[in-house]
């Protein structure tokens, strides 16, 4: 980093007892730095992006002659996630029209980023040169597919076997009403297209009817956004955890029943695969209780939250920016203020698709996954 | 593509003399906000 500056975003702020408030007001960024004499303070204020690491801390030290190590605090804040490089230029793997078109992103991914990066691209970079597949272009994949597209992911694949109906105008945003009778994958595309001409969009209509089919359809993909939903029980979301299982990929799975929307997201080698959670969850119920997912009644909402965790969800396996919450489901009680779904389960021993961790293929979780894990074993 | 690619290398405490390491304490939700009105549409 040449020349550090504080983010603006994150500007600090110091209460009466010279403690330090940084990273704004919300929750998961926002943070406090106890700092007695002053140095912390100091090296901030500093760091307007006007100065070398090196200048900085030799005024820390001009400033503060009885400070122990004045490069060791500058060092420190230029590791943290508050500052930026000013020097920085963004990279040459984006037009002048995505850097445009991606600003809102930059300034999102910048705000919430919990790792110093050399130019803050590296996320849009990284949504550039992912390859996904959205299965289902119901409610839930419509959405999904949209901000997909929309947020910048590079190559987006659509499947859906079914054609437009009216009926689905109430919440499937992909389409008009002159898209009735036409396969919903192509208008699909032609929609997405028209919203990101700087993606590659393709699409198929097309039914999977097998785990062996899902294996070929994701196969050369990073990701897989499940918004399908048959066939149910131990249908689709067991094939696509075994087939992304098998070619190492993570997905994130969503759907409604009625007002419920919820969202799983899962990576191989990383916390619980969707059978340990949902194996979790039928231990957790009264023996005999009927499981509906899903039924004909949905609005626009339902379904606009649905495929927007979707998508929010891969934005997270895809980047790491936010941290994903991988192994749990969470959504939300539209007709429940109060009703926040948070689900987690430790990985099962044995699981055939998550438990043979030891030779399998490695990733690295990340810290609030550490956490979440340690927590559940608790 | 490696998914997992996010990590930076740990911060080496031990190397950081006592006097100068630095405590970042993230808040906790009661200590941020639960408002986001008015802020961006
Ligand atoms: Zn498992």
């Amino acid at each position: 980093m040449r020349l550090p500056r504080v983010k603006f975003e994150h500007r600090p702020h110091r209460y009466e007892d010279g403690t330090i408030r940084i990273g704004g007001e919300i929750y998961g960024i926002a943070a406090e730095i106890a700092d007695p004499y002053g140095w912390v303070w100091t090296a901030l204020t500093l760091m307007d992006g006007t100065r070398s690491r090196d200048e900085i801390a030799q005024r820390l030290r001009l400033a503060h002659p009885e400070l122990p190590d004045a490069t060791s605090i500058v060092e420190q804040l230029v590791a943290t996630r508050y500052v930026e490089d000013a020097a920085a230029v963004p990279p040459a793997g984006l037009s002048e029209r995505e850097l445009d078109r991606y600003s809102r992103n930059h300034a999102f991914f910048r705000a919430v980023d919990t790792m110093p990066r050399a130019h803050g691209w590296e996320t849009q970079l990284r949504l550039k040169s992912a390859r996904v597949v959205v299965l289902g272009l119901g409610g839930t994949g419509c959405h999904a597919a949209w901000a997909l597209a929309a947020v910048g992911v590079g190559t987006l694949h659509c499947v859906d076997p079914d054609l437009v109906e009216l009926s689905n105008l109430n919440r499937q945003v992909l389409y008009g009403q002159d898209d009735v009778g036409r396969p919903k994958a192509e208008a699909a595309v032609a929609r997405l297209r028209a919203v990101n001409s700087d993606i590659s969009v393709t699409g198929e209509r097309r039914r999977i009817g097998s785990r062996r089919e899902l294996d070929d359809l994701i196969a050369g993909y990073d990701a897989l956004a499940l918004c399908a939903d048959r066939p149910t029980g131990h249908g689709i979301r067991v094939w696509a955890n075994r087939a992304c299982a098998a070619a190492n990929i993570p997905w994130a799975g969503g759907g409604y029943n009625g007002p419920l929307v919820t969202v799983g997201c899962f990576a191989p080698g990383a916390g619980a695969c969707y059978e340990c959670l949902s194996s979790g969850e039928e231990a957790r119920r009264r023996p005999g209780t009927p499981v509906d997912l899903g039924g004909p009644g949905v609005i626009a909402t339902s379904a606009g939250v649905s495929g927007q965790l979707v998508a929010h969800a891969l934005l997270g396996l895809l980047t790491g920016v936010p941290v994903p919450p991988v192994g749990t489901i969470q959504g939300v009680n539209l007709i429940a203020a109060d009703h926040h779904v948070w689900v987690r389960h430790p990985p099962r021993p044995g699981c055939p698709v998550c438990g043979t961790r030891a030779g399998g293929p490695e990733h690295n979780s990340s810290g609030r996954m550490t956490e979440i894990d340690a927590g559940l074993n608790e | 593509m490696n998914t997992y690619e996010h990590e930076t290398e740990p911060v080496d405490e031990a190397a950081t003399p006592e006097k100068t390491k630095i405590v970042i304490r993230l808040l906790d939700k009661i200590e941020t906000t639960t408002s986001s009105n008015s802020v961006g549409n």
